[in-house]
């Protein structure tokens, strides 16, 4: 192999590396956290090395917040939201691309622009919106929200555009319905598209804090997030014992990552090969 | 990070907005959960909000106990900014709102919205008064002291954290008496300070610690009681220029984080601080090779407090009156007592500072019983009017004194540049 060659992948793959390492030391940090005692979070120089108190950190948790209890509740919340979000946003991200009808495109535009309206400033209006319909304290204020977002529509819609439009003319002479053209036709070209739309509203949806935070306050119904705040106090906290929940908070996280990603990957490779 | 400080920011605004268009609306209240429209002997249901360490968790069974005829559904919230900007929504946007909440600290700046809550005065407060630090009861009133918000749970009095074995070697007062007969003022601290530091080499906080603790001496602070600005008047310069001397006489630990500090204080190189009563949690943690070797004395100059909570009940429970009873069962000296003795959280009630079981002999601290002096702090704080500002106010004072201990950067030019920026700030 030429020096040359060999030299730039070296370089290149010392800077992955580098990358890597970087984007991986907080989660390592993590599991070290949450398995030694706390004083050794305030140690300087910090230590870098794992410890022996993981089951002890681990009971801490267990006695002191419910678990599993929020485990399922934020699973249920995620897998509900995530489904509805998927159906919703590709149907209508799909109506946009393919079908011609009066106000389209102002619609679409419309929609564009309440992506520029930040989040939190709709806030206490959905509050009320959410008081007025008799839903705060339940899963369904929770869910409702999040059921179709202007960033998934469009998102879809983009990738939407690239389907043929003589595959949907056939397909309609075979005698689709237009839900069936969504339903056959649509959603299995789409599927490297919904894999990561699935990845980053379950992501979003089991990391979101702040309106769970405001909705909920029955705290058998708390999702994990909040629940994890439950083993702090005002002024002090068990750190060891934070970094404990956290951990365990985000392993059904990279277990759900691992099985959506392989979709993606072979989405990508099965568009690849057809065209 | 930023996103928090910026949603808190966006929902104080809502709130404000939404509190102003809906103050004329003060139609029939919003029912809670639960038994409705309850008469005579059914049972009441009560919902209360509060965070973890709050309150004790047994005091709250021993409520239920005592109140058969109440449900007593208590919700442990998140604690800090999170509960806070929970309650805030729920004040602004209405809904299904707890009966009792408790309130930190900043239960200051809800007196402005004090038509949310249930004045305690009318279900029968004064009668109580005496009972409490009346410091610590004048933060939930309002400036005529007609309307009463909150009850108080605890205080958290700023006392002084001393090595004993280094403050012997260097020959200066080393016990809790010697040090508050000894050290009355600042000025006396420093000299402390300086001998300690000559003859063991170790420092106090940082310039922006020292700060801090001074202005929490002061009975005035940023803004006076009509919300004027005065941080740029003789009260705030007086604690800057103290914390400026403090670190030119290089008697301060330099500007770091708290990794860095929590080290320094393990290893001795920090010889005293000013901290509040709750630091000793985090202090027996972070400094595990200095157990037995620390002392607590009456802060030199006077105390300050930092932090402690309160109960109140919103203006939109039905049942105002046992909201009352609970908040007064839950505040009560003997179950304040309860919560020290389980979590450290000095109660409001100085009637049992004397009480025998408020002992609290620490191995940490030599076998001191911290009690004493906590409640000799107590009963000392002064507190000055607080303002939804502060908190800029104070981040911009506390960056310029970064930079003069950071880039050594000319005390009387940095105060200039945080005034200026703090009133650009303000004019917005």
């Amino acid at each position: 192999m030429n020096v040359e060659i060999l030299s730039k992948k070296v370089f290149f793959h010392a800077v992955l590396l580098l990358g890597v390492v970087i984007s991986i030391f907080p989660f390592y940090w993590l599991v070290v956290m949450a398995t030694n005692e706390t004083s050794a979070m305030f140690a300087f120089p910090p230590k870098l090395t794992f410890g022996s108190y993981f089951v002890e950190n681990f009971n801490n948790v267990m006695q002191n917040m419910n678990f599993f209890r929020a485990l399922l509740n934020t699973v249920f919340v995620a897998v509900v939201s995530t489904t509805l979000q998927l159906f919703f946003n590709s149907l209508t991200g799909f109506t946009f691309a393919k079908f011609k009808f009066p106000g389209s495109k102002v619609l679409f535009f419309i929609l564009i622009g309440t992506m520029m309206i930040p989040g939190q400033m709709v806030l206490v209006p959905q509050f009320i919106i959410m008081k007025n319909l008799g839903l705060l304290g339940s899963y369904i204020a929770l869910i409702l929200p999040s059921i179709a977002t202007a960033f998934g529509i469009f998102w879809i819609r983009q990738y939407a555009l690239a389907i043929y439009d003589d595959l949907l003319e056939a397909a309609r002479i075979d005698g689709c319905n237009k839900f069936g053209l969504y339903w056959h036709v649509a959603l299995p070209v789409l599927r490297p598209a919904l894999a990561f739309l699935a990845i980053t509203t379950f992501m979003g949806v089991w990391e979101d804090y702040l309106w769970p935070l405001i909705v909920l306050t029955d705290t058998s119904k708390f999702t994990l997030m909040l629940a994890l705040q439950q083993l702090k106090t005002v002024h002090t906290a068990d750190y060891s014992m934070v970094m404990t929940g956290t951990l365990l908070s985000t392993i059904p996280l990279i277990v759900f990552f691992l099985i959506v990603s392989r979709q993606f990957i072979a989405g990508i490779m099965e568009g690849a090969v057809k065209s | 990070m930023k996103f928090k400080a910026y949603s808190s920011a966006l929902l104080a605004l809502c709130f404000i907005l939404v509190m102003t268009a809906c103050s004329s609306n003060s139609g029939p209240t919003q029912g809670t959960n639960g038994s409705d429209g309850s008469k005579g002997n059914e049972k009441v249901t009560l919902k209360m909000w509060y965070w973890n360490g709050a309150i004790s968790d047994s005091t709250i069974e021993a409520a239920k106990a005592k109140f058969p005829n109440i449900t007593l559904q208590a919700e442990k919230l998140p604690s800090g900014d999170d509960y806070l900007t929970k309650l805030r929504t729920t004040l602004a946007g209405g809904g299904t709102g707890p009966d009792i909440v408790a309130m930190d600290a900043w239960i200051s700046s809800m007196i402005t919205y004090k038509d949310k809550f249930v004045n305690l005065y009318d279900q029968g407060a004064h009668d109580i008064e005496s009972k409490y630090l009346d410091w610590k009861w004048k933060m939930a009133t309002d400036a005529e002291n007609k309307y009463l918000i909150g009850l108080p749970i605890d205080v958290a009095p700023v006392v002084l954290y001393y090595r004993t074995d280094l403050f012997q070697q260097a020959g200066v007062p080393s016990t809790p008496e010697a040090i508050r007969n000894e050290v009355k003022t600042y000025e006396d601290y420093l000299s402390l300070l300086k001998k300690v530091n000559e003859a063991t080499g170790t420092k106090t906080g940082t310039i922006a610690d020292v700060f801090g603790f001074l202005l929490g001496q002061s009975p005035e602070k940023f803004f006076d009681k009509d919300g004027n600005y005065i941080g740029d008047q003789a009260a705030v310069k007086k604690a800057w220029d103290g914390a400026v001397k403090a670190f030119q006489e290089g008697l301060t630990f330099q500007t770091s984080n708290d990794t860095e500090k929590n080290a320094a204080i393990n290893g001795g190189k920090i010889s005293s601080f000013a901290g509040a009563s709750w630091v000793v949690g985090d202090l027996t943690s972070a400094a595990p090779d200095t157990k037995g070797k620390w002392g607590i004395a009456y802060p030199p100059g006077g105390p300050g407090n930092q932090g402690g909570s309160f109960f109140g009940a919103l203006k939109s429970t039905k049942y105002p009156k046992e909201a009352y009873e609970v908040i007064q069962f839950l505040t009560s000296p003997e179950n304040l007592l309860t919560a020290y003795k389980e979590f450290g959280n000095y109660p409001s009630t100085p009637e049992i500072y004397d009480n025998p079981e408020m002992e609290n002999k620490n191995d940490f601290f030599g076998g001191q019983d911290l009690s004493v002096v906590y409640g000799e702090a107590a009963k000392d704080v002064i507190i000055a009017p607080t303002n939804p500002q502060d908190d800029m106010v104070a981040n911009s004072l506390i960056d310029s004194l970064k930079e003069v201990d950071g880039v050594k950067k000319d005390p009387e030019q940095a105060w200039k540049e945080a005034q200026a920026k703090i009133k650009r700030q303000l004019s917005r």
